[in-house]
């Protein structure tokens, strides 16, 4: 503290120059306490913990670095998150808290309590699930800790006391109530000491912390007991203490059936089985985790208020069995570095993290492969050859060039592959990599498994009822936004092979090698003009760039463009026939004879027949090539009723040329071309003039149309709306009017662009104009780009599709349908930062998550790549496959039954199906909407199969009326699950007519084996089966979503039962591997309680033995003398294996003392 | 002009059926002029303008396209990175108002901003024989979540209270603008780093085993 030295100045200097280090310490805390409002007693009193939202109460906390002397300490201040309305709660807020009554005494020491103490002895939620230890172990609901900035500094416990002055000092000087506590000894150790002042009291929080085993006399609560007794000064039978105790009881080694894992994907065994084409391995992403992705389960068993004598626990007797506990919460750990750390991906999640990973290197593929595989080597080579080919070969390839094609340039890339230098992939796989992306369009291989489909969509195709997921893609909607490519088309299937490219066949080089194959084979299709096959529908022309895919994908549309564009020309040169009119749309010239017939038949009644024969016998004859000059020529159909002005003869809008497709980099040249040429008059002229060759281009084909129109009829196809009527009494001298309508003002300005470029332009037909597209130069530099991106630069283009393929994959699993979005959040969230992606409504589903995640994907693949928010997008999808994988894991151990069915042992596929259609049944119990709308589904196939007799309206006491009939062997289904189940077989039978129809079989399978499991555990299985499934599946998705769940009727409730029942099996298990001694409960109550056993042995239970054991022992009694007021005291301890704490809290009264 | 000092660059289109006034429009906010024998855009042309709103001083890249149906073809490259859009129609011409559709749907299909800012103004208010009424261009905007002003670029009434009001908006979009400046800072990975501090710091939110 600033002492005021003595004499007072005049003009008021106070010095603190002199301030040690301690007062300047103390001084920067005090600024802390004030800058968080916490000086002063009369701040409001923070919202007791409800009980039922305590569970997933949040902390929040706010942070301050303060250095003493040069050593940075972190100065915090925690309180709970729940900013519910403070009069509320007041009104009802210490419902819990023991009442003096509890003492059996009269006398109230509440009042005298500051709110930082007053839930010490609350008894509503003495076992927080998530709390900062602090709270935990001295029962506070705010404090400020002092702990070393840095994880890995240590305080002394005589510096703990110093620091712990000044707190104190810096709390008394600002009147703030808070309990104040330094961290001492290391941060891991977790060992706090602290003290809490307010007017009239002082309390003490101190704690013990071994780790190894407790001394033998406080190694219960006889013990503890005496403890307190020791430390209050006030023998133990007059102490009366209420106590919480709580047995934690751990499963971390499960039974060997218990366990779940899935078994990796062997790319090796499939490749090197290469007879059968069947790379499925290497066609789709892996999904799944690895290893069992729950460690352990930890069921605790609490006493939340045990008055003293109402148990025995010590040494000599023990009366609590958990069993007969109040409440039983349960929780699941994530495997892997601990609570804290990361966990370990899924396959997906590595897999797409190994993607993201190689998008940073910026390294060419003649860097990583060596000078033999640079572009330039082959390209030179290849293109004398190919310029030369051009020279002699006939314009049409044959059509045994075009079968053979694909063939013979896989030979030609091998053999060069061999003589030059051997890639990192070897020539069986680039051959089988090949195969799947450009496969064989003419193959009759009907079982050809690699070929596109015919037709593409930003999701795959999608198969419900084989499957029983959704009736549609859930993710259809969301797709759309995504600026990546078609799905299952040749950029998705190339995504798809680099990532396992990546993983598994080499990494790096190996991608680089893959990409110096397709260039070749791009490069080899153009040349022979054959079309990319995947890039776009196939039998149709080729779209121009579609600027709302990836821009990889747009070069491969443009390398199509070009090719089909280069096969029309040459076709058309080398035939002379009129066929192909250049144009390169289906409007073409011929077409256009045929439109003209077409428009002769619909105005067949038009006045002027003569007119239309004369019309269209000059139009054939232009096409036989004998027009002369003024012939019309590239006419596409008659533009309505229009007339031309001067000679009357009919309007004709004329053949075009298209503009010349683009992909988005050059449209961004190009606009940044017109962006320089600056906003001045000058400059929108230039931009003018380089816009007009396209409307110069439409004027001359107009004109070769039209013989002997002008630029109003020209105006009048083009730009109907500066025809415009003449108003009356319009000054019309010198101007043009036909039928009361004359050239707007803008169009009759003298020297416009519009009329000079009409003087301009001459009767050209489209076809003998120049080119406003290029195709050779446009397909060089298309292969150009494609052959200057490394294969680093190849993922970051592949990146956003391969994130939309992998959000389509995680789609496929029918377990998503069957959770909450909040299984995701539940273990992730606390521990990683999941704050990126929006909140969701807590009733969402996980399926909607995953629509989030797609759109936010749309959002990033729109901007420029930001590798960054790549990551959480992975980060997320990493979250939710996990969650999958937790999910399937906790079915398995908790439904054994069903779990049994999916065994993949020695069951098939098709019992694998079944366990799927239990999935979807969830999700028709948790989404009434969707089961509404599948319900009038059910029913009207009800009807046409005949299987029941109740009107579609009924279809609850349908039913009722099957049940009886399926009686015993629906333990695990819901009955709309049943129902959903028969709809999937029975349609898919309809689509798949024998194809896949053991289908039907599946179902007698389900009931056979059922039948037969509810035989054998009969005595196990409740006779209301269904419900309990619902119970135990809810109690899954609650595992998954919160940290810790109660299980509702604790041991005697149906989650309990089944809890109960993994438990022995893994004591069972246990015994027979014999890590633990066998043990019958008949034993245990045989055993004469005055035999003096082991604690250890004492606590055996059906549950085993408790791996963790808390106690709260809360007296009151009078500090520091007899004649003190009652003050409220608390013991909290913990025994753990090999580690033992004691935190108490001991008040003394100030005043009395 | 002082582009240190400009926040941002912002591009905005200006779209509609032909001789609605859109190139007027433009001119009468850029130079203040109306020249009533515009000549008929080709293709597209730009003006720029650094204008000040509320103290931000922003420079405006104005795309203006034609209208013509054949021109459509050319001008949706030049929706791309647009931040906002004005669509223009004939108070005076109905064709013009149902042709609306047509061109929200060109909107969002080219632009590949999804939030971008879409104002609907009514052009020519100063012309007698009125075909579409205030109203009904309000419900559209409404309909279509669109900012919405009638204007005349003849008498000026309302130009620059659209430019102003659109700039704002779009100022206030987050996410719409600010991509630019933050894509070279990195800001993304700070935060990052911040939860990752948070967490290895506490240690103290442990289960108890």
């Amino acid at each position: 503290m600033h002492s005021q030295d003595g004499d007072e100045e005049v003009f008021e200097i106070v010095d603190f120059t002199t301030a040690s280090e301690w007062e300047v310490f103390t001084a920067a805390v005090e600024e802390a306490i004030q800058g968080w409002g916490l000086a002063g007693g009369g701040r409001s009193i923070p919202p007791p913990p409800s009980s039922s939202v305590s569970a997933s109460s949040q902390w929040r906390e706010q942070k301050q670095i303060i250095n003493y002397s040069d050593f940075p300490f972190e100065l915090s201040y925690h309180c709970p998150l729940e900013t519910g309305s403070s009069e509320e709660s007041s009104n009802h807020g210490r419902a819990d808290v023991l009442s003096p009554g509890d003492f059996g005494e009269e006398e109230s020491y509440e009042d005298s309590l500051p709110p930082s103490l007053a839930y010490i002895h609350d008894c509503s939620n003495c076992f927080p699930n998530r709390a900062h230890c602090v709270a935990r172990w001295y029962g506070l609901r705010e404090f400020i800790i002092a702990a070393p900035a840095s994880s890995s500094c240590s305080v002394a416990p005589s510096k703990a006391r110093l620091l712990l002055s000044a707190l104190t000092l810096a709390a008394n000087n600002t009147g703030c109530e808070v309990a104040m506590l330094v961290q001492v000894l290391k941060p891991a150790e977790r060992v706090f000491m602290g003290s809490v002042t307010a007017p009239g009291l002082r309390a003490t929080l101190d704690m013990i912390h071994f780790r190894c085993s407790p001394p033998v006399e406080c190694q219960d609560y006889e013990g503890l007991v005496e403890l307190i007794s020791d430390k209050v000064g006030i023998e133990r039978l007059r102490l009366e203490p209420v106590s919480s105790i709580r047995f934690t009881y751990i499963i971390n080694e499960w039974p060997e059936e218990a366990c779940w894992a899935q078994t990796p994907p062997d790319l090796d065994l499939e490749l090197g089985d290469l007879g059968d084409l069947g790379y499925s391995g290497l066609k789709q992403l892996p999904f799944g985790l690895l290893y069992d992705p729950v460690r352990e389960l930890h069921l605790s068993a609490a006493w939340p208020r045990l008055p003293h004598g109402s148990f025995e626990d010590s040494l000599l007797r023990f009366t609590l069995d958990p069993c007969d506990a109040p409440c039983w919460t349960a929780k699941v750990l994530p495997p892997a570095g601990g609570v804290e750390g990361p966990e370990v991906a899924g396959l997906l999640g590595e897999h797409l993290m190994e993607l993201l990973h190689a998008c940073r290197d910026e390294r060419s593929v003649p860097e990583l492969l060596g000078s033999a595989f640079s572009d330039h080597g082959a390209q030179g080579g290849r293109d004398v050859s190919s310029a030369l080919d051009r020279l002699t070969e006939h314009a049409v390839p044959s059509l045994g060039a075009v079968l053979l094609g694909p063939h013979r340039h896989r030979a030609a890339g091998n053999k060069r592959g061999s003589t030059v230098q051997q890639g990192p992939l070897s020539e069986e796989v680039i051959a089988a990599i090949l195969n799947f992306l450009f496969p064989e369009e003419y193959s009759t291989d009907d079982d050809n498994d690699s070929a596109y489909p015919t037709t593409f969509a930003r999701v795959p195709h999608w198969q419900p009822h084989v499957q029983h997921l959704p009736d549609e893609h859930p993710l259809k909607d969301v797709c759309v936004g995504l600026k990546t490519a078609p799905a299952e088309g040749l950029v998705w299937r190339l995504s798809v092979v680099c990532c396992h490219a990546l993983h598994s066949l080499g990494g790096l080089p190996a991608v680089a090698h893959l990409l110096y194959e397709v260039l070749l084979e791009l490069r080899f299709r153009w040349d022979n003009c054959l079309v990319v096959p995947g890039v776009s529908p196939a039998f149709e022309e080729p779209p121009p760039p579609d600027l709302a895919s990836c821009l990889l994908q747009q070069k491969l549309q443009m390398l199509n463009c070009c090719i089909a564009h280069r096969e029309r020309r040459e076709r058309g040169t080398a035939a002379a026939s009129v066929a192909a009119a250049a144009a390169g749309s289906a409007a073409a010239g011929s077409a256009g004879t045929s439109l003209l017939g077409f428009d002769e038949d619909e105005f067949f009644d038009c006045v002027s027949d003569d007119d239309e024969e004369k019309d269209a016998d000059s139009s054939k004859e232009s096409n036989d090539g004998l027009m002369s000059w003024d012939e019309p020529e590239g006419r596409v159909r008659r533009c309505g009723e229009l007339r031309l002005l001067h000679s009357r003869r009919r309007l004709y809008v004329p053949a075009t040329q298209d503009p010349a497709p683009c992909t988005e980099d050059k449209l961004e040249q190009q606009a940044e071309l017109l962006l320089r040429l600056g906003d001045t008059d000058e400059g929108s002229a230039m931009r003018a003039r380089l816009m007009s060759s396209s409307l110069l281009s439409d004027m001359e084909s107009f004109k070769a149309a039209n013989p002997g129109c002008v630029l109003a009829d020209f105006v009048r196809w083009y730009s109907p709306r500066d025809w415009v009527p003449v108003a009356p009494g319009e000054d019309l001298v010198g101007v043009e009017v036909v039928d009361g309508h004359r050239l707007s003002d803008r169009m009759t300005i003298p020297g416009n662009l519009w009329q000079e470029v009409w003087k301009g332009s001459l009767p050209v037909p489209a076809r003998r104009q120049k080119r406003l597209f290029d195709d050779a130069r446009e397909a060089e530099s298309a292969l150009q780009w494609l052959a200057s991106l490394g294969p680093g630069a190849l993922c970051r283009h592949l990146l956003p599709v391969l994130l939309h393929a992998a959000c389509c994959r995680t789609a496929l699993e029918p377990h998503l349908y069957t959770l909450p979005s909040t299984a995701v959040w539940g273990q992730t969230s606390a521990y990683q930062s999941l704050e990126a992606l929006p909140p969701l409504q807590h009733s969402e589903s996980l399926p909607a998550l995953l629509c989030l995640l797609t759109q936010r994907l749309g959002r990033l693949s729109r901007q420029p790549c930001d590798l960054n928010k790549y990551r959480d997008v992975i980060e997320q999808l990493s979250a939710v496959e996990r969650c999958l994988g937790r999910a399937m894991s906790l079915r398995h151990k908790l439904l054994p039954q069903e779990a049994r069915n999916v065994e993949p042992k020695q069951k098939t596929l098709d019992n694998k199906r079944t366990s799927e259609v239990d999935g979807s049944s969830m999700t028709e119990a948790r989404r009434p909407s969707d089961e509404e709308h599948r319900k009038s589904k059910t029913s009207s196939d009800e009807i046409s199969q005949g299987t029941s007799d109740v009107p579609a309206s009924r279809q609850a006491s349908s039913e009722q009326t099957r049940r009886p009939s399926r009686a015993g062997n629906a333990s695990k289904h819901s009955s709309h699950g049943e129902e959903k189940f028969k709809v999937g077989l029975e349609d898919s039978d309809d689509a798949m007519e024998g194809v896949e129809s053991n289908l039907g079989s599946q179902f007698t399978v389900l009931q056979g084996s059922d039948d037969t499991q509810d035989d054998k555990d009969g005595k196990d299985a409740p006779k209301d089966g269904k419900d309990d499934s619902a119970v135990l599946l809810s109690l899954i998705s609650s595992l998954l979503s919160s940290g810790e769940v109660d299980v509702e009727g604790a041991a005697k409730g149906v989650a309990g039962q089944a809890l109960l029942r993994l438990f022995e099996r893994s004591i069972e298990e246990q015994e027979r591997q014999g890590s633990l001694p066998r043990y019958s409960m008949e034993q245990r109550a045989a055993t004469a309680p005055s035999a003096r056993r082991s604690l250890a042995e004492q606590t055996r239970s059906r549950l085993g033995y408790p791996g963790a054991r808390e106690y709260i022992v809360r007296v009151r009694a009078e500090l520091p003398s007899r004649t003190s007021r009652l003050m409220p005291h608390r013991l909290y301890a913990t025994f753990l294996k090999g580690d033992f704490r004691v935190a108490g809290l001991f008040t003394q009264d100030a005043t009395f003392s | 002009m002082q582009d240190s000092e400009c926040i941002t660059t912002l591009k905005i289109l200006i779209v509609g059926e032909s001789g609605v006034g859109k190139s007027s429009l433009l001119l009468r906010f850029t130079d203040d002029t109306f020249d009533p024998e515009q000549s008929a855009t080709i293709g597209v042309d730009f003006k720029v303008k650094t204008f000040t709103v509320e103290g931000n001083c922003t420079k405006l890249a104005i795309w203006d396209t034609a209208g013509q149906e054949r021109f459509r073809t050319l001008t949706p490259s030049y929706y791309r990175g647009g931040q906002g859009v004005i669509m223009v129609y004939d108070v005076t011409n109905r064709h013009t108002f149902s042709k609306l559709d047509m061109w929200l749907s060109e909107v969002d299909t080219y632009a590949t901003k999804p939030n971008l800012v879409r104002m609907l103004v009514g052009n020519k208010i100063d012309k007698p024989g009125r075909e579409v009424s205030r109203e009904e261009g309000l419900a559209f905007a409404r309909r279509h979540a669109m900012l919405f002003i009638e204007a005349s670029a003849k008498t000026q009434d309302g130009v620059q209270c659209a430019f102003e009001e659109l700039v704002q908006k779009i100022l206030q979009t987050p996410g719409l603008w600010e991509v630019d400046n933050r894509s070279q800072g990195g800001g993304f990975s700070v935060s990052r780093e911040d939860t990752a501090a948070q967490q290895s710091s506490c240690g103290g939110y442990c289960s108890l085993v």
